[in-house]
């Protein structure tokens, strides 16, 4: 079971070129163990928004503070080392090499979070097999279709039992069935006390939020 | 990242991305091999220089008294022939003209008298015996020919009637040997010069210093001393030629192979951009993505590299006859690690440093 952990933003503002703002001053708190959907019209920032509070960019001004700690007051290093030990990462369009096999796609954060991948392994294959990913974990993501590949990319960051899941469009490309497994899945990690974090414009991720921030 | 991970994972990218290990190990295979080739053809030339001038003939020298001083003893043979670089060494007089007995209007020819071990002089009887007594010659085959005389019973005669039966023929062993008629030196003879050689080229100008301190010069400016000049020299610069042009061809080698393992680097780079923007996100640091790319480069040139010596070595040997030093061998790969490793540090710069928002975002 994993703890609980809340993230708090203050007067965030970060843009990509002078003087065009994408998040302007947004002072927001996410409470822990809920999923959140960050919601917006297309381009509005909700991935920026997302990668601010994973501690990916650097904001202009503001604060995103995690367990008391400001992100954008902490090095390259620190930021890496808290995504590769504390958070999970669902990607779009799930993010597999494809040279390597799903299940070291799975295995990947062990990697960064100095664990050895060979206790992990077992819980990865227990991971795909809850995600319904029925194929050979020696398989490539070209064998595999787009949303089995996004349910190896869920499993990928469910692998270390993260305190946070950032989910950027995790439903985007898929149908309802692959849908279903996803959300089932990020829900119940947040069941499980994990926060969770989607930016999304898929209504069916909003209705099943119980957080949501608006970037407009 | 441990580095025990950081390596597996390494070479699981290398085996992953397999078009691009080839690629770079084929350049990498290349460019030792042709350094390797290139270096054993310089060695085999240096070989063949070396071998020239390792000849007698130009490591033998002439202590001359060239103004007749008197200042080199009869015994200065024996004293030089003790110098531990010497392997032969001879004194001779200055040369006196003779004529054939026979028929004295063949013409004359030069004599001179010598002194030393016969068996040392660079020469090789082809008929008859060395001389036995004072009053006995030899006559190079040549300068028989020209006198018209008989070896088996011709004698030479000098101006003021001395005369010397000829008890055989030779033939001089190099340019520097004695030639025409030579006669065992006598207690009144002066030494005009002392012969020597030595073992190695490289020890002739301090043997022939030791050779002049020797005799009764009171400066060593009275003497002269006689060899080929130009063969140390000449020895010098071919083989400092040979190692200049294998030089530049070999770094013009590795600079051309560091060039296209550069551009390279960043191709693959590029074309896995996808990969590092995710490594990153998933919380691969700057260092662990730089490493990783270094890494990956430089398994592949140490392979590349091993197996390039070995085809290198092979082809040498087979070729040239030549097998690379150890050093050679060492200094090769360490070059082509170190080089490739340096190549691509850019690209591994730009792998670390590329923000992974920008390139996640970015189909």
């Amino acid at each position: 079971m994993t703890r609980c952990a809340a993230i708090e933003t203050a007067d965030l503002t970060f843009g990509y070129r002078r003087g065009v703002t994408v998040i302007d001053g947004l002072t927001q708190a996410i409470r822990g163990g809920e999923v959140t959907a960050i919601t917006g019209r297309s381009g509005s920032g909700k991935s920026t928004l997302l990668y601010l509070l994973a501690g990916m960019l650097t904001p202009w001004s503001g604060s995103v503070v995690f367990d008391g700690s400001d992100l954008a007051k902490m090095d390259d290093h620190a930021r890496s080392r808290l995504r590769a030990e504390t958070f999970g990462f669902v990607f779009q369009d799930a993010a597999l090499d494809p040279r390597r096999s799903v299940l070291d796609a799975v295995l990947e954060p062990t990697l960064y979070a100095s664990q050895p991948s060979a206790k992990a392994r077992d819980r990865a294959l227990a991971l795909l097999d809850l995600m319904g990913v029925d194929v050979p974990p020696e398989s490539r993501p070209g064998e595999i279709s787009g949303g089995q590949a996004q349910r190896v990319g869920v499993a990928r960051a469910l692998l270390l039992d993260p305190q946070v899941i950032f989910a950027d469009e995790p439903t985007g490309n898929l149908d309802n069935a692959s849908s279903e497994a996803v959300l089932g899945a990020l829900t119940a990690a947040a069941e499980g006390g994990c926060t969770v974090i989607i930016a999304t414009h898929d209504d069916r991720v909003v209705s099943r939020s119980t957080g949501r921030i608006t970037v407009a | 990242m441990k580095p025990r991970t950081l390596f597996r994972e390494a070479w699981a990218t290398a085996v992953a991305a397999r078009g691009f290990s080839w690629f770079f190990g084929l350049i990498v295979l290349a460019a030792v091999v042709v350094v390797e080739l290139l270096a054993g053809q310089a060695e085999a030339q240096r070989q063949e220089v070396a071998a020239v001038f390792s000849r007698a003939e130009y490591r033998t020298a002439e202590v001359i008294d060239g103004q007749g001083l008197g200042v080199i003893p009869w015994d200065t043979v024996q004293r030089a022939r003790q110098i531990s670089a010497v392997t032969s060494a001879w004194a001779a007089s200055a040369a006196f003209e003779v004529h054939g007995t026979a028929i004295p209007e063949r013409g004359v020819v030069s004599a001179r008298q010598f002194t030393g071990d016969w068996k040392d002089l660079p020469i090789s009887l082809t008929t008859g015996r060395f001389p036995a007594g004072p009053n006995e010659a030899l006559v190079d085959e040549a300068t028989a020919a020209t006198l018209g005389v008989d070896p088996s019973g011709g004698a030479v005669m000098s101006p003021d009637g001395r005369e010397w039966a000829l008890v055989g023929t030779f033939v001089p062993l190099h340019g520097r040997a004695p030639s025409m008629v030579i006669v065992p030196a006598t207690a009144d003879t002066q030494v005009r010069s002392i012969s020597f050689t030595v073992s190695r080229l490289s020890q002739l100008d301090s043997t022939a210093s030791l050779v002049v301190s020797l005799t009764d010069a009171t400066s060593p400016a009275v003497l002269t001393v006689d060899r080929s000049m130009d063969a140390r020299r000449l020895d010098s610069a071919v083989s400092g030629t040979v190692a200049e042009f294998g030089l530049t061809i070999v770094v013009t080698t590795m600079a051309t192979s560091a060039v296209v393992l550069t551009l390279l680097s960043a191709m693959m780079v590029h074309t896995r951009r996808q990969e590092f923007g995710r490594r990153r996100a998933l919380g691969a640091t700057r260092s662990d993505v730089l490493a990783l790319v270094l890494l990956h480069g430089t398994i592949i040139v140490a392979i590349a590299g091993l197996l390039g010596l070995t085809v290198g070595a092979a082809v040498n040997w087979l070729q040239f006859g030549v097998m690379p030093s150890p050093a050679l061998l060492g200094a090769t790969l360490s070059t082509a690690v170190c080089g490739s490793a340096i190549a691509q540090i850019p690209a591994a710069l730009i792998a670390g440093y590329r923000d992974p928002v920008r390139i996640l975002r970015t189909p």
